[in-house]
């Protein structure tokens, strides 16, 4: 392991990946702050350029938009009261509260030093829990793997959003959009009309960008305008102090990344449950928190970004381990690292297990290297929510188009892409989560190879395997207890209001 | 009861018929490639016949209020404006899609931006440097560096240009 270890740091030191994890981290730092621009969409373009490169680079190019797109988050949270993305809205409660009384500089300094520590927490609790995780993998076969990719399909799916049964359905949605091409066990076409093209099947490139840029560009269009005009005041003064309460308040930044961690192993459950989560335990936990939480607490801004960084590492867990991506935007990840030829799974924790680690080394030089950035260039970074989306919108649209084409250099790429945007769009508009979508699509070949290799072995009784009844009774408990816990407290709402 | 029949239960329509076409061409299949999306397919179409009839059911609430990891249909998006500007990109897209098949992809993306922004009255500097960066990164990064072979637009082609 300690070989492992080594070889992975070696890779992600070279020269080349190194400059490659930086550019990634600047690009992630810079996108938050824009308006409906995330790192999903970041990825997908930057996909096409990471074919290009080796394992260990294209790990850094791809991983460090994703791991650090959590610390940038916090500054139009802060400077704006408006969260950069799904894992900052907490921490607008206090982080504004404080900008509002010329605290701005020690809630930023606060926020990216919390995130630091939490990324790392969150690297070291994947980093133990691998040899733990270890023996428990390589007792799982098909019939588990099966169970556990419609698992995470279903979870992401029903805890996604507003309406369960569409997210699973929209998870059902993708494993036959993953169907279209050539069937590997008898060769024959399925549903691809006659169409060369649709031999290969959809590509992911092209649908990604189509279904998450595009509605975002639209988004951004109809918006007409960045996110805040408002003056950025003094931005250094102030400073020195939230990086000593983040050291002041080293147990509520370990509790809250512990929260973190728990989440992010959940599939389905996203930064921005894991804010709420963290900022709730602090509120409930921290002396006087009750009294001052809401009114500009440094205390609630810390365990909000330690506790969304550290979830980063949590979900690299069962990404990694069982290969169920817990969001849409690890299994954009997922799909990215299979093409370069990284099979997320148990090879990840066997013959793989130098990249599982240059993945860990990444989530902890990023985090630490973002935080720095952000502690330098708040300022310039908070520049960035003052870009008008007119200038942005041709040019994304632009990348889009190219990075579509540079999947397989096919122009019907490029129509795919168009396509799924308008699919994107108005799945949005129907309100029909699209984060499963993209799961299903990455995981359905795989979901069909384990079904039919537990078929052959043991007939449909595999469905009956001890293992199999326990993932699926896990599924059961972690999607109906939410719908159960929401409904209960809207009939308690209902009551109270009665 | 009255039922209700609301434009975005077209989308659940859709999805049913999908599925149905799913079910349906798998049935003539050898088992080993029907079994995977005769099963996802019935499972969708039991889940999406529930979802209509919550959907046109008059007191049935199809969605909580809780935020959803996907960003929300905002109110801004949902008017008659928003719904507007949102064809006029659409047109946009579209229309660049067509540009790249007519004249290619060095030509048409440059030709994108500067027509983007001549129609947003962007200021000049911003007018002539921004197509003129993306000309160049389209070029230099993707064609001469990255070695992607764009297409060279059928028009020039016709006219014998490339």
């Amino acid at each position: 392991m300690i070989d492992a270890a080594i070889a992975g740091l070696i890779g992600i030191l070279q020269w080349k990946a190194l400059l490659l994890m930086m550019v990634g981290i600047v690009i992630s730092s810079t996108l938050v702050a824009m308006p409906g621009i995330g790192s999903k969409t970041a990825i997908a373009l930057l996909l096409p350029i990471a074919f290009t490169l080796n394992q260990f680079e294209a790990i850094c190019l791809i991983m460090s938009v994703w791991a650090v797109s959590n610390t940038a988050n916090s500054i139009t949270s802060i400077l704006f009261s408006v969260p950069g993305g799904g894992g900052s809205q907490a921490t607008i409660m206090d982080g504004y509260p404080m900008a509002k009384k010329g605290e701005a500089a020690r809630a930023l300094a606060a926020s990216f030093t919390s995130s630091a520590i939490g990324g790392i927490i969150g690297a070291i609790v994947l980093l133990v829990a691998i040899p733990i995780l270890r023996p428990l993998v390589l007792l799982l076969g098909p019939p588990e793997f099966f169970m556990l990719v419609m698992v995470g399909i279903a979870m992401v799916g029903a805890l996604s959003g507003k309406a369960p049964v569409k997210g699973i359905i929209a998870g059902g949605l993708g494993l036959i959009i993953s169907m279209v091409g050539v069937h590997i066990i008898t060769g024959l076409h399925r549903f691809t009309f006659d169409q060369i093209y649709l031999i290969d099947g959809f590509k992911l490139i092209p649908v990604t960008i189509g279904l998450f840029a595009i509605p975002e560009l639209i988004y951004m269009g109809v918006k007409g305008t960045g996110i805040s005009d408002l003056p950025l005041g003094d931005l250094s003064k102030g400073r020195k102090q939230g990086i000593q309460d983040a050291f002041t308040h080293r147990w509520l930044i370990l509790r809250s990344s512990l929260i973190g961690v728990w989440v992010g192993i959940i599939p389905g459950l996203g930064s921005a449950v894991a804010d709420w989560f963290a900022y709730g335990s602090a509120k409930q936990t921290c002396p006087g928190a009750r009294e001052t939480f809401g009114k500009g607490d440094v205390r609630g801004v810390i365990a909000v970004d330690a506790a969304t960084n550290a979830k980063e590492g949590g979900s690299l867990i069962p990404t990694l381990a069982f290969g169920i991506p817990g969001s849409s935007t690890l299994a954009l990840i997922f799909g990215g690292l299979i093409i370069v030829g990284i099979t997320p799974g148990r090879d990840m924790l066997t013959k793989d297990l130098h990249l599982t680690f240059s993945m860990i080394w990444l989530l902890i030089i990023g985090t630490i290297i973002t935080s720095i950035l952000c502690l330098t260039f708040t300022r310039q970074l908070a520049m960035a929510t003052k870009l008008r989306p007119t200038l942005m919108i041709p040019v994304i649209l632009a990348m889009a188009v190219i990075g579509s084409f540079a999947a397989s250099s096919r122009f019907e790429d490029v129509l795919i892409m168009f396509a799924f945007g308008t699919i994107g769009y108005f799945m949005r508009a129907g309100g029909w989560p699209r984060p499963p979508l993209l799961l299903g699509l990455v995981l359905g070949p795989i979901a069909e190879r384990h079904m039919w290799t537990s078929v052959q072995l043991h007939g449909v009784d595999f469905l009956w395997r001890p293992g199999v009844l326990i993932i699926f009774a896990l599924l059961v408990v972690c999607v109906a207890y939410p719908m159960f816990q929401d409904r209960n407290s809207k009939l308690r709402a209902q009551e109270t209001e009665s | 009861m009255s039922l209700r029949f609301q434009p975005r239960s077209l989308l659940t329509v859709a999805f049913i018929l999908l599925f149905s076409y799913i079910v349906v061409e798998s049935s003539e299949m050898p088992i080993q490639a029907k079994m995977y999306p005769y099963t996802i397919g019935i499972i969708a179409l039991l889940l999406l016949a529930y979802q209509l009839v919550r959907e046109i059911l008059p007191a049935a609430k199809t969605e909580t209020d809780k935020t959803g990891v996907d960003i929300d249909f905002t109110a801004e998006e949902s008017s008659k404006q928003g719904k507007r500007r949102a064809l006029e990109l659409f047109a946009w897209m579209y229309g660049f899609a067509l540009l790249l098949w007519l004249i290619g992809f060095y030509t048409a993306a440059p030709l994108m931006v500067l027509a983007y922004m001549l129609r947003h009255k962007e200021t000049l500097v911003v007018t002539i440097a921004l197509p003129l960066g993306t000309g160049i990164a389209t070029w230099y990064i993707f064609g001469h560096l990255l070695h992607l072979p764009f297409p060279p637009g059928v028009l020039l082609e016709w006219a014998g240009l490339v």
